[in-house]
């Protein structure tokens, strides 16, 4: 940084040098990579990955500093995150690219959850959800509008077993709970660890039927960049991934402790039984994090989660599965 | 003279008559009164409630018992009046910001009628969108957090208090303000003097629904567009089907409007004495 | 006693000339006539009362001095000059108090309006409230005070300032009998030491006698002057002065003109 045009001494030279050059090694120690993450849904058991990763250093260490921020539906949030509010999404792959396919500036980076959690949820004893055709007749709860009336209709695709073979009855997403341990419906379409948990909280047993065991080629959660940070800063992204698989790490190895923390820290109110089989749940769709290929994506998941939806009419025919995702910053 | 017994008597009498039948015991007693049945009722409520969750035996995720709730209170005090605080942080600022356009602006539209065909069809859809559409929208455009939820309260509560301002403000009679504008008074000094005073008691009568509506706004917004708040509190206690709790934090947030409409109510009195709303009526004994 | 608005001491009270005043009160297609061109004298200093039945537009003839409303056709001329420029001091039938001010910031609006001096006209509205019987209810809101103390307070709002003209619109109708007569003797008795023109308008024959010095008498719509009486009795007047041969006999004669238009329909 020299000053052109002004006579200075060599000394007042060597001192403004020395204050140059240690601005410039300040910054870029101090350079730590912003990242704003935006979460699925407000606090639930599996979010404690991220909270080890930011309070145990992970994100540091790699050099990023990192805000999350809790969403309101994977929807929603992908949403925020094409609009460049964040940088990163943690969410449901499905719904990515559904969104990629209305033409979002978004970009799959990391998928952990090949398969989806989405299921048939019912009570033992009242329901036998054997395979897909178990399901007619049926009074259904699933929430309009949401992810699970989309998981219905690829399901419907995939089985031939129609809407018209149930009977769906609209339920809000808190209601579903209820209407299923109260009677009102049989089987509610939803998350199956979340649901499951529920019911067990209740003293019941459930009886699940996941979609995903039915051939349907959902995908569950991954990370979803926004295009212009993926531009801008990619490099950042495996970082943050790799610091990631730390926390899930973690989070895997003593789950009680994580319930904990959770509870501790943000005060997630799950009760601690209730927490464990939820992120047992999930834990039974994911990669296991000490699994060198976590995050990783294969083609041909994205060839047939990309032709199951365009078979629905939720991707334009033009677009190719490669617009939807990228290995350039897997972990 | 004749007329200093009109004066004295007559006052006395037609004081009487207004006031209606004389009150009998003391003002302890009244008070006994007044919030003696109310009491009651409310014990006798929460007591079959009570009763009725344990003889059925009512799971708690459906229903809770009125005891569970108050365990519930008590176990999460701290917890309920951070997220009570930020709600009621939030429904103070909109109403505020509500308040201080929504009043102005009434005034802008009776004294000028191009402000008012300006601004009326605005006002119409303000009032006829439902607002739970309208909290998702502020979402994506102003993101989580006290924007959206202040923005969104302020809509909540802008019809009321501007609907009720222009009423009030319209209420004297013609000829009261003819026999005022025969005096000499502009425009402006009319508004100042009769018609805003006048508007009171309507501009009150606004606020006291704003001042309910603003913090059930907030809990709206924080519903969906806030990580903070009674609202968000629900979301996640509704999630994990902790009802007692999700019960327990509307109970709180019940109270505290209660005692805010309450507090609204005295405020009134203070403020408008002289309006046949405060001076009660003939009682039944 | 000279504190706020008259011009001058010896300052009587204006005159008012109306010369063929007509109204028509025109609504989309329909035109009323509300009166026919009626020439008036209103004399300065003194009390001249308008009588009338119901609609005869005696009111009108009021609005229009008051420059509430304007003549189709035909000329009101104020005098002297000085007295277009204040305003007349009017009290109708209802009191239009301001609900939320006590007495005394009630007679003191005019002199706000107006921007005059505050301090003086506080102490001029305490004179007024004296003298109009209302004297320890200074502080009182207008719900705790009878019909003739409302009544009271408006006529002390509308003196406030010494108008030089004061037009009463039928103040005392909303009253009963009793009080009316009280009022009217009350008011008789300010009007003393309150010298000004003063123009009522009445529907009770007796009420215009009493008080007045000049009566018009005016027909039913469309209204016209049928006849104009001088009323000579000294003052200040007692109520008993209403059962002398004398007040009878103007009385009557009022009273004659008033009932010869329906004899002639009937």
């Amino acid at each position: 940084m020299m000053l052109p045009g002004l006579a200075i001494s060599s000394a007042r030279r060597m001192v403004a040098a020395t204050v140059a050059l240690a601005l410039c090694m300040g910054s870029s120690a101090q350079a730590a990579d912003k990242v704003r993450l935006i979460l699925d849904w407000a606090w639930l058991p599996y979010h404690a990955a991220f909270l080890y990763a930011r309070d145990r250093g992970y994100f540091t260490e790699a050099g990023l500093d990192v805000t999350i921020e809790q969403g309101r539906g994977s929807a929603t949030s992908a949403l925020m995150l094409a609009h460049g509010d964040f940088d990163l999404g943690h969410i449901n792959i499905t719904n990515a690219a559904q969104a990629i396919g209305k033409g979002l500036p978004l970009k799959t980076v990391a998928v952990y959850q090949h398969k989806t959690a989405a299921a048939f949820i019912g009570i033992k004893g009242k329901v036998k959800l054997t395979d897909a055709q178990s399901l007619k007749g049926l009074r259904v709860g699933s929430t309009p509008g949401g992810s699970d009336q989309f998981s219905l209709q690829v399901f419907s695709a995939v089985t031939k077993v129609e809407p018209s073979d149930m009977k769906i009855v609209s339920l809000n997403a808190d209601a579903k709970n209820t209407a299923l341990l109260t009677g009102t419906v049989d089987v509610i379409s939803g998350d199956a660890p979340a649901f499951e948990a529920q019911v067990k909280a209740a003293g019941m047993e459930p009886e699940v039927l996941s979609i995903g065991d039915l051939g349907v080629p959902l995908i569950g959660f991954g990370f979803v960049a926004n295009k212009a940070f993926l531009d801008k800063n990619g490099a950042a992204i495996p970082k943050f991934l790799r610091a990631a698989r730390h926390g899930f790490a973690d989070m895997a190895a003593d789950p009680k402790a994580a319930c904990e923390y959770m509870r501790v820290k943000v005060d997630a109110l799950t009760p601690e039984q209730s927490c464990l089989i939820y992120l047992a749940g999930m834990a039974r769709l994911s990669t296991p994090p000490t699994d060198p290929s976590w995050g990783h994506q294969t083609d041909e998941e994205w060839t047939k989660l990309v032709g199951a939806l365009r078979a629905i009419g939720q991707i334009p025919d033009g677009m190719e599965p490669s617009a939807f995702y990228t290995h350039e910053f897997e972990p | 003279m004749t007329v200093e017994t009109e004066t004295a008597g007559d006052a006395r009498e037609n004081h009487a008559q207004k006031k209606g039948a004389p009150e009998s015991g003391a003002s302890l007693g009244s008070i006994g009164t007044s919030l003696g049945w109310p009491m009651l009722s409310a014990i006798l409520g929460i007591g079959l409630w009570e009763f009725l969750v344990r003889y059925f035996h009512v799971p708690i995720y459906l229903l809770p018992a009125p005891s569970a709730i108050v365990l519930e209170i008590q176990q999460h005090w701290s917890l309920l009046m951070r997220e009570l605080a930020v709600t009621v942080g939030a429904a103070a600022l909109g109403f505020a910001i509500s308040f201080l356009i929504g009043i102005p602006l009434g005034c802008a539209i009776v004294l000028s009628s191009v402000v008012e065909r300006m601004v009326h069809p605005w006002l119409i859809v303000i009032a006829a969108v439902p607002k739970v559409v309208i909290a998702p929208l502020f979402l994506v455009w102003f993101g989580f957090g006290l924007k959206s939820e202040v923005l969104f309260i302020v809509t909540f509560t802008f019809f009321t208090l501007i609907v009720n301002t222009i009423v009030g403000l319209k209420s004297p009679e013609p000829e009261l303000l003819q026999t005022v504008q025969a005096m000499g008074a502009t425009r402006l000094q009319i508004l100042r003097k009769v018609s805003f005073p006048s508007a009171l008691p309507n501009i009150f009568a606004g606020a006291k629904i704003a001042l309910t509506f603003a913090p059930v706004g907030a809990v709206v917004a924080e519903f969906v567009a806030s990580n903070s708040g009674i609202g968000h509190l629900l979301v996640i206690a509704v999630g994990s089907m902790q009802t007692a709790l999700a019960f327990a934090a509307v109970t709180i947030f019940s109270l505290f409007g209660i005692l805010l409409w309450y507090g609204a109510e005295q405020l009134e009195k203070l403020v408008l004495p002289w309006h046949a709303s405060q001076r009660g009526n003939v009682q039944q004994k | 006693m000279n504190s706020s608005g008259s011009a001058s001491s010896g300052f009587e009270g204006a005159s008012v000339s109306l010369t063929d005043v007509r109204k028509v009160f025109v609504s989309g297609k329909s035109a009323v006539e509300a009166l026919l061109p009626v020439t008036i004298d209103i004399k300065a200093g003194e009390t001249t009362a308008i009588v009338g039945p119901s609609g005869c537009g005696k009111s009108t003839i009021l609005k229009i001095i008051a420059g509430i409303e304007k003549p189709t056709s035909g000329s009101v001329v104020l005098r002297p000059e000085q007295a277009k420029r204040q305003p007349a001091g009017i009290v109708f039938q209802r009191d239009f108090l301001l609900e939320w001010r006590d007495v005394i910031a009630n007679v003191i609006l005019p002199a706000e309006i107006q921007k005059l001096d505050l301090t003086a006209a506080r102490e001029r509205a305490h004179e007024l409230v004296r003298e109009l019987g209302l004297g320890g209810f200074e502080r009182k809101l207008p719900w705790q005070l009878s019909g003739g103390m409302r009544q009271r307070v408006a006529i002390a709002r509308a003196m406030l300032t010494r108008p030089p003209l004061m037009l009463l619109d039928e103040p005392f109708s909303a009253l009963d009998a009793m009080t009316r007569d009280q009022m009217n003797e009350l008011l008789q008795h300010v009007q003393q030491t309150e010298a000004t023109t003063y123009l009522l308008i009445t529907h009770s024959i007796a009420e215009a006698v009493y008080m007045s010095d000049r009566v018009f008498v005016m027909s039913g719509r469309p209204g016209q002057v049928l006849d104009q009486v001088e009323v000579d009795f000294p003052r200040p007047r007692s109520l008993a002065i209403r059962e002398t041969p004398e007040f009878s006999t103007i009385a009557r004669r009022i009273r004659l003109q008033l009932e010869r238009p329906r004899a002639q329909a009937a």
